[in-house]
């Protein structure tokens, strides 16, 4: 019998907690069987020969791109621009929550 | 004077020469494109920002370069930038509603090359929130109706580029295809669509969904107005280290050449029993008319055609979820909560994807996966020029018959996912109708930095059947 992806409410909870999202009770329920019936389609990728195999992240295989460590002026905003579109700044600054 | 029905009937070629000619102004073309949109965007909502006032304003400069013979690639010509797109000083939402009221500071990369190249942007298109989707039905401002059947999805995620092309509403639509989201749209709704090599056109500027498959690319009627666009977004950009060097070729040129003793391969596995019977005739049918012109065609297979899907899965959602949480609402933006169904999906499947514990069996898996499908891909095309496949297994469907099932949603992505995987170009042609009238799809796929070819292939081929003669019948 095919093994079935187990995914408990615990491991939504932690997998949103890791994303940073909020999720409500129902959205917990919903992703959870989602996730569920997703990741059993997805578990035949263990099926794949893959020992001997390399990994490939990135499709054309540029590497090592480097540039000069100088600074592009056409490139930088201003403060006013960086902060034209923050929700709330004060005195040229972004205001953000308290952390601790 | 030509009235405006026909001036939004004009090829991208066709008012090129017609303004070159005199034959109207860029401010008769933008209006009448501007004045169409106003008629049916309501309905089709194809549109979510319109540019009026500022794209009049360039189109009065453009008229003025014009009576000095400039000669720019797109002088005066009206195009619609997919709504992830960053444009300054013009509100790009990615049809989220994170970003609901995000007006950027800068241009993306291929925006400063085509204004540079004389095109005037008119406005904005819908789209799948972030890029999220394969029929359109996942954008926060609501659904792009198909041009073809208002009761059908136009494919996705570019929707509202599928459908202004399609419409007459922009002579081209930009896009981004991540996993199908250019010739998705582009095989639904009748019109052409390129997915360029990984690295051909910057993607900076553009609203990042999965970095190491995002391709940016557009919507155009024809071929020849394809290439064109090519010729002006392709190239190295310093801001973007994945762009190739690699020299951008005469497309325009190369098009016309000699199709005859090149090889398009056949893969199997794209024609079984999961595809549609009368797209596979159609693909058929198309592939006997480039016979007839020459071309040998051989049957092969890509073996792993199967992993193609499941392998994209995962390293679109890991990436997804990396790129997305960079939105904090502090910067810019709204806070996370704003994320919509099918962001959280995503976002959740690559986390999960990514997380200790579960890494190996998904993320590296995959990755390992993606060596083996480009192997595939690297051994046809010892055996091949190009291959030619259908871009959906089935007919533009009817809104929620697939959207209610994440899954069955998912895996609309089957033929189209594989040349992101690879990295590999992909150029969606039209390639006729059903009975009913709704248009299908051909995608030819060549190996990186083969567009020329791809265009040389699909030029021959819409000659021949010059399908984007057919226009949808519009209701208000």
């Amino acid at each position: 019998m095919k093994k079935k992806t187990l995914l408990s409410v615990e491991n939504v909870e932690h997998i949103a907690d890791l994303a940073k999202l909020t999720l409500t009770q129902d959205e917990q329920k919903k992703y959870k069987e989602q996730l569920r019936r997703i990741f059993d389609y997805i578990d035949q990728i263990s099926k794949l020969k893959t020992k001997k195999v390399i990994e490939t992240s990135h499709p054309t295989n540029i590497t090592n791109i480097f540039r000069e460590d100088k600074i592009d002026e056409s490139k930088i905003l201003t403060q006013e621009e960086a902060l034209s579109n923050a929700v709330k700044k004060k005195n040229g600054y972004f205001v953000v929550k308290a952390i601790f | 004077m030509i009235n405006n029905m026909e001036l939004t009937s004009l090829t991208l070629k066709e008012a090129l020469e017609g303004l070159e000619n005199k034959k109207f102004s860029s401010v008769e073309l933008v209006k009448s494109h501007i004045s169409r949109i106003k008629k049916f965007n309501k309905k089709i909502n194809a549109f979510v920002t319109i540019c009026e006032e500022e794209a009049l304003k360039q189109a009065r400069e453009a008229d003025k370069l014009i009576a000095k013979k400039a000669k720019n690639a797109l002088l005066g010509i009206p195009i619609a930038l997919k709504d992830n797109w960053v444009t300054k000083g013009v509100k790009s939402t990615a049809a989220s509603k994170v970003l609901d009221n995000y007006v950027p500071q800068y241009d993306a990369t291929a925006i400063v090359r085509l204004k540079a190249a004389g095109a005037i942007i008119i406005g904005k298109t819908n789209l799948d929130a972030w890029g999220h989707g394969s029929s359109g039905e996942h954008s926060d401002y609501g659904n792009t109706l198909n041009p073809w059947d208002y009761s059908r999805v136009t494919g996705g995620s570019s929707s509202g580029s599928g459908a202004a092309v399609s419409a007459g509403m922009a002579l081209v639509g930009t896009g981004t295809d991540t996993g199908g989201s250019i010739r998705q749209p582009a095989a639904f709704c009748n019109v052409v669509g390129l997915k360029p090599t990984y690295g051909r056109v910057s993607r900076y500027g553009i609203i990042a969904m999965a970095s190491s498959t995002d391709s940016i690319g557009h919507l155009t009627k024809t071929v020849w107005d394809s290439a064109r666009v090519l010729s002006v977004t392709a190239g190295f950009d310093p801001m973007d280290a994945t762009t190739g060097k690699n020299e951008v070729p005469d497309y325009e040129e190369i098009l016309r050449g000699k199709i005859s003793g090149l090889k398009i391969g056949i893969p199997k596995e794209y024609f079984g029993k999961g595809t549609d019977e009368i797209v596979a005739d159609a693909c058929h049918k198309a592939l006997k008319v480039l016979e007839d012109l020459g071309c040998k065609l051989v049957n092969i297979s890509l073996p792993h055609t199967k992993y193609a899907y499941p392998v994209y899965a995962v390293i679109q959602t890991s990436e997804v979820s990396s790129n997305l949480l960079r939105y904090d609402g502090v910067r810019y933006g709204n806070e996370r909560k704003m994320f919509g169904d099918e962001a959280k999906r995503r976002i959740m499947m690559g986390t999960h994807s990514l997380s200790s514990g579960y890494a190996d069996k998904y993320y590296h898996q995959s990755l390992k996966g993606r060596t083996l499908i480009i192997r595939d891909f690297m051994e046809a095309y010892k055996k091949v020029d190009v291959i030619a496949c259908p871009v959906w297994p089935f007919l533009p469907f009817k809104f929620d018959e697939r959207a209610i099932d994440p899954l069955k949603m998912y895996l609309s992505d089957v033929f189209t996912a594989p040349a992101n995987v690879s990295g590999n170009p992909s150029l969606s042609v039209p390639a006729g109708f059903s009975r009913d009238k709704l248009p299908i799809g051909i995608q030819f796929m060549g190996p990186n930095y083969s567009e020329d070819l791809l265009y040389k292939v699909a030029y021959a081929y819409e000659q021949e059947t010059k399908w984007y003669l057919e226009k949808p019948k519009l209701k208000e």
